[in-house]
Parts: structure tokens; C-alpha cells; sequence
């Protein structure tokens, strides 16, 4: 059981502004695995008013939501089996993950196809039809599993409204809310992935509160627990698994 | 007799000829700027940008102004039959001074067209771009092949896509915001809500000013096109010339780099290996570059590492604490906080924000 042995630490440092009337907040998400240090980059956090009592509503809908996840939603793409190890190879969502190589073209039909598509359509620059390729590619591979995941978010929501979002940092996997109102009354806030985070063939949702945000305090460590607790929950959603092809060995 | 007569003729003409250039100069006869907010120019048939312009351009493969290898764009003025529609009279009347509108020369007979767009005339678009949109979707699950931000440093179409075959890249910032190659404009920032506690003074720079302190920015439709040339991959509701451009109080563009801090070095040990986003934090909630009115850098970017670090001779580490008490002691001569800062920003209080940071 691998995700038994992911563990997720997601440190949340406040820097609280009493006079200014603002903060702000620091996720760290880490995950770990077998002593590897896997890191949640570039995944997006959302930011709400209010604890996990007080979005108890919000915590249901992500309970309940169904998530596509990556290789079902192009598999339902009918992407072809070597543009789904394309993607794998580097744990891509899409296509604007990493440059498609020239050496690349040839064994991935959805490729071959949009860069054929651009020589005729650039007067023969290859140059230009490599790095252009994204245009001509089916839009349900370039930014289709980005809008479904937008309409998953959507539906979480319910017509709640973030406070804000941010992103998660590349090397670090550190995101960061700022501009964050303080006040001495014990304000809460929640902070979410909102989008499920796919581990292995699973996929969480983490959602956490911050209680400990106040007027005196510059920096306050929120350690989080591998398992659900007090102030976090660690939320697996609901998915279908859907297998793909093997993929060469790289 | 005779050639009284000739001389006087020849004095003539060419009064006549004079005259008629003092009165109306090529530069006085060029009609005004064109403008898109007039309304027989924004609504009917107009209303459509397609109507006037097209894209590409036929000139696309012609050798580009700014040196980049040609590629299809927006690179000239609508065609005559755009204008003719209801200009046909005007281009007889004046001498022409119609024409001066994209030739160089407002008469009949120009030929040659003026640079497209015109840098001297004031931008009546703003572009929209939503950056918290491109940051997701160059997201990726967890990364196989580690890698650091900085380090992919790539633009645009022309990018040697496949130099280093073994190394796995990764779309980044850096796809449009790469090390700047020359020196840009540059200036600091204004900082109307604060006072000055001194004048201006000569800037010391322990570090000169280098290409390298800066990073570029997308300037024309180039770096747009990578994945929306002819509106690709955008929403419906965006796939025209306004899912990118919006009217706007004409005004000059500018190439300057404005910064609260110009002693910043991106390529310095220490900053260099820092993910942008670390500091860049209000970028990633950004869906409106044009609406980022506070620093993109909050001080607790540069908190977690200059602000109660421990002294061992490395000032730098506490470095916004010696400053800060470097100024509360010196009210009489103010000193101003060169370390991150020139005199254009360091001579003016301290902000609160510096001092909350300190406080806690």
C-alpha cells in the first residue's frame, strides 16, 4: 500500500500584522514517500472564512463530488496510448507541462498530426511547427482536463467564494496567502486543494484550518497530521480507475 | 524684356509652390491619430476587428523591424479596401493628408508604410492577461526529474527546444519572463503615501547594475501565439482580438522597469535558486496583471531570510533590523537604507509594513 506510506506535511506558518490589519500565510506541502520527498508543486490552495465547522457544507461537497482523474479523463479523450506515456513520463496534466521534443513527434499520433498541421499551415518552418504544436493539437488535449477540473472546482464551490487562491511553489511546494485579514476575535480560515491531489491510483483532498492567526503573534507553526484530525482532513474523493497501457521504460 | 518676363514667371511658380508648403506642411496636412472609439469605427460592421484586420498579415514572411525570424502576425496596417469603404473621398482632398495615416508620407502617392504599431502614437488596447490562468495550466502532478525554476530559460517560438535531449524541461515562468541580455530602462517606484526624510544623494552599488539583475516580459504576439495563434485554446467567449485586448484611455506605453528595490540581483547566489514564486506572491493570485496595484513582492518574501537572522558577520541575514535601527538612530542625518534600496526609495520613511515584521 503505497499511500500508506505517503504522508503529506503541511506546515502552515502565519505572519500575523496587527497594525496593518494583515497576514499572511505560508503552506508547505511535502508529501513523503519511503523516505523520498515527493512535493505537492505548483498545485493550486484556496483560502476561506471561516474553520471546518463553519464550511462544514463545503467539506460535504468534496466528499460527495466525483473526480475525473487524469488518465480517465483521456482515456474518455481518446488520447492515444503513447500521448498518455507522453504525459506519464513527466506526471504531466497536459501538453503545456514540458516542450514536445522533435525526437518526440514520430511515436505520438496526436503529435505527428498537429506538427504536419503546422508546416502546411507556417510555410514549411519546422521550427515554428514544433513550437507552435500546441495550436494545432485537438483542444480537448490541450486544455480539456484543465476545464473539467475548473468545472469540478465550481461544483466544490457551490457558489462559495475564495477568499483568494494561490499556487504552490516548483522546488519548495510552498504557497503563500497574503494580504490576509487579521483580528484579535480568534478569526478562523480554511485552506484547500480543493482539487483532488491523484497519489498512486487515489486522490486526496486536503483541507485545513488556521486558528491560530491573532494580532500578537508573528509566526505560529501549524503542524498537520498524516490523518484526519481536529484541524485537518485529509478527504479521499470518489474516482474511477481507469488503466492504460503500459509505458516504456525511458 | 524677355527675360524680365521669364524671371518673373519662374518667381511665380515657385511662390506659388512655396506657399502653398507654408501653409500646410506634410506634417501639418497628416491627419490625427486613427482612432477605434469613434463610432462609425467601433460599431456596425466595424465592431468586428476581423473587418480591417486580418491575421496574419500579408507581409508575415517579410524580414521582421525587431529582428525576430518571421512568423505569422499582425505585422502591418489594414489593407486600402478597409478604409476605402468610406474614405474614398478623403484620400483626394487635402493632398492626401488622408494617406498619412499608415504611409510615411501623407500624399497620393506614398507607397512607403509607417512602422506597424506605431511606438510614437499612444496604445488605445490594454492586453488582459489572466496569469493565475497560464500559471495552472503549466501545473503538473508531482515531478519526476528535479529541477529548478530558474534554471529553463526559454521564450517564445525560437526556444532550442531539443538541445539537451536527456534533461526533462518543464514549462515555467521562465517561458516568458527570461534573463534580460541588455540593460532595460529601469527607475523606482514612486512612493506618493510616504514622506522623504532627506534628498536625494548619490547611490553606491557594492553589486553595478547588471542585464542579469532584470527578467523580460512578453512584448508583441509572439509569445501569445506559442498556444493561441488564431485563438486557439482559448474560451469562447475570448476567441477574438478582445479576449486579449481591451480599449483603453489612450496612453504611451513604456518599456521601463520600474522597482522598489534596483539593488536587487535575480542571479545572486541564494535568490537564484529560489523558486519565483517564493517571492513573487501576489503574482499567483493574480487574474489581472494590469489590476496588481501593490508590490508583487510583499516584505515577507524577504522576511524569511533578512529579518532576525543570526549575526556570525553575515549582516545580510538581520539585514532589515540593522537598517531599520540604523535609521530610528540617525534622525538627524537620516541614513537610507542602501543595502536593498537607492536613494529614490531609502530616503522615505520606513513603512509600516518594515516595521510590523520587526515588531513581532
Amino acid at each position: 500500500m503505497r499511500l500508506i506510506l505517503l504522508i503529506l506535511l503541511l506546515g502552515a506558518f502565519v505572519f500575523a500584522d496587527a497594525q496593518g490589519g494583515s497576514g499572511a500565510i505560508l503552506i508547505q506541502a511535502k508529501p513523503i514517500k519511503s523516505g523520498d520527498q515527493l512535493k505537492l508543486a505548483r498545485k493550486r490552495f484556496y483560502l476561506f472564512n471561516g474553520g471546518l465547522k463553519e464550511n462544514a457544507a463545503l467539506l460535504d461537497r468534496i466528499k460527495s463530488a466525483a473526480f475525473t482523474s487524469r488518465d480517465c479523463y483521456y482515456t474518455q479523450a481518446k488520447a492515444s496510448p503513447a500521448f498518455m506515456c507522453w504525459l506519464q513520463a513527466e506526471n504531466c496534466d497536459g501538453p503545456f507541462c514540458r516542450p514536445v521534443l522533435q525526437a518526440e513527434i514520430a511515436g505520438v499520433p496526436e503529435f505527428d498530426a498537429a506538427y504536419k498541421k503546422g508546416l502546411t499551415l507556417y510555410k514549411s518552418k519546422p521550427a515554428l511547427a514544433l513550437s507552435w504544436l500546441i495550436n494545432n493539437l485537438d483542444a480537448p488535449l490541450v486544455a480539456g482536463y484543465y476545464d473539467q477540473q475548473r468545472a469540478y472546482v465550481e461544483r466544490v464551490l457551490g457558489g462559495l467564494k475564495p477568499l483568494q487562491t494561490t499556487q504552490a511553489t516548483i522546488t519548495a511546494a510552498e504557497a503563500y496567502f497574503v494580504d490576509v485579514p487579521v483580528s484579535d476575535n480568534g478569526q478562523k480560515y480554511l485552506v484547500s486543494t480543493l482539487i483532488p491531489v491523484e497519489l498512486g491510483d487515489k486522490s486526496f483532498v486536503w483541507t485545513c484550518e488556521v486558528t491560530d492567526l491573532g494580532p500578537n503573534k508573528f509566526l505560529s507553526k501549524v503542524p498537520l497530521p498524516l490523518k484526519t484530525n481536529a484541524k485537518c482532513q485529509v478527504t479521499e474523493v470518489k474516482q474511477q480507475i481507469c488503466k492504460t497501457e503500459a509505458c516504456p521504460a525511458k | 524684356m524677355k527675360n524680365i518676363s521669364r524671371i518673373l514667371l519662374v518667381t511665380a511658380v515657385v511662390v506659388f509652390f512655396v506657399s502653398g508648403l507654408l501653409k500646410t506642411s506634410s506634417a501639418q496636412r497628416r491627419l490625427g491619430v486613427f482612432s477605434h472609439e469613434t463610432k462609425a469605427h467601433k460599431d456596425g460592421k466595424y465592431s468586428d476587428c476581423s473587418s480591417c484586420h486580418s491575421l496574419p498579415t500579408k507581409n508575415w514572411t517579410s524580414a521582421r523591424r525587431d529582428k525576430l525570424d518571421p512568423y505569422p502576425d499582425v505585422a502591418t496596417f489594414p489593407s486600402h479596401t478597409s478604409c476605402f469603404g468610406c474614405h474614398t473621398r478623403d484620400i483626394y482632398s487635402n493632398g492626401g493628408a488622408f494617406c498619412g495615416t499608415c504611409h510615411t508620407v501623407p500624399t497620393m502617392r506614398a507607397r512607403a508604410v509607417s512602422a506597424f504599431p506605431q511606438k510614437s502614437h499612444k496604445s488605445q488596447f490594454t492586453t488582459i492577461f489572466p496569469h493565475n490562468v497560464h500559471q495552472d495550466l503549466i501545473a503538473s502532478n508531482e515531478q519526476k526529474t528535479p529541477f529548478a525554476v530558474a534554471h529553463f530559460v526559454n521564450a517564445s517560438y525560437s526556444r532550442p527546444v531539443d538541445d539537451d535531449k536527456d534533461k526533462a524541461k518543464y514549462y515555467s515562468c521562465a517561458i516568458c519572463h527570461t534573463t534580460a541580455t541588455a540593460i532595460p530602462k529601469y527607475a523606482p517606484q514612486t512612493l506618493p503615501s510616504l514622506t522623504a526624510k532627506s534628498a536625494l544623494i548619490a547611490d553606491v552599488f557594492d553589486r553595478p547594475i547588471v542585464a542579469s539583475f532584470f527578467k523580460s516580459s512578453p512584448t508583441g504576439h509572439e509569445s501569445c501565439f506559442t498556444c493561441h495563434y488564431q485563438f486557439k485554446n482559448l474560451p469562447k467567449e475570448k476567441m477574438s482580438c478582445a479576449g486579449c485586448h481591451a480599449p483603453a484611455t489612450p496612453y504611451l506605453k513604456s518599456d521601463e522597469i520600474k522597482r522598489y528595490s534596483l539593488k536587487f540581483d535575480h542571479e545572486r547566489k541564494d535568490h537564484s535558486v529560489k523558486d519565483c514564486t517564493s517571492c513573487h506572491q501576489r503574482i499567483t493570485q493574480n487574474e489581472d496583471v494590469n489590476a496588481l496595484k501593490k508590490a508583487d513582492v510583499p516584505i515577507y518574501a524577504c522576511a524569511i531570510c533578512h529579518v532576525n537572522g543570526q549575526e556570525n558577520g553575515e549582516n545580510f541575514k538581520r539585514i532589515l533590523n540593522i537598517e531599520v535601527a540604523a535609521r530610528d538612530a540617525s534622525k538627524d542625518k537620516p541614513v537610507g537604507c542602501t543595502y536593498c534600496h537607492t536613494s529614490a526609495i531609502g530616503r522615505f520613511d520606513v513603512p509600516e509594513s518594515h516595521r510590523v515584521i520587526l515588531s513581532k
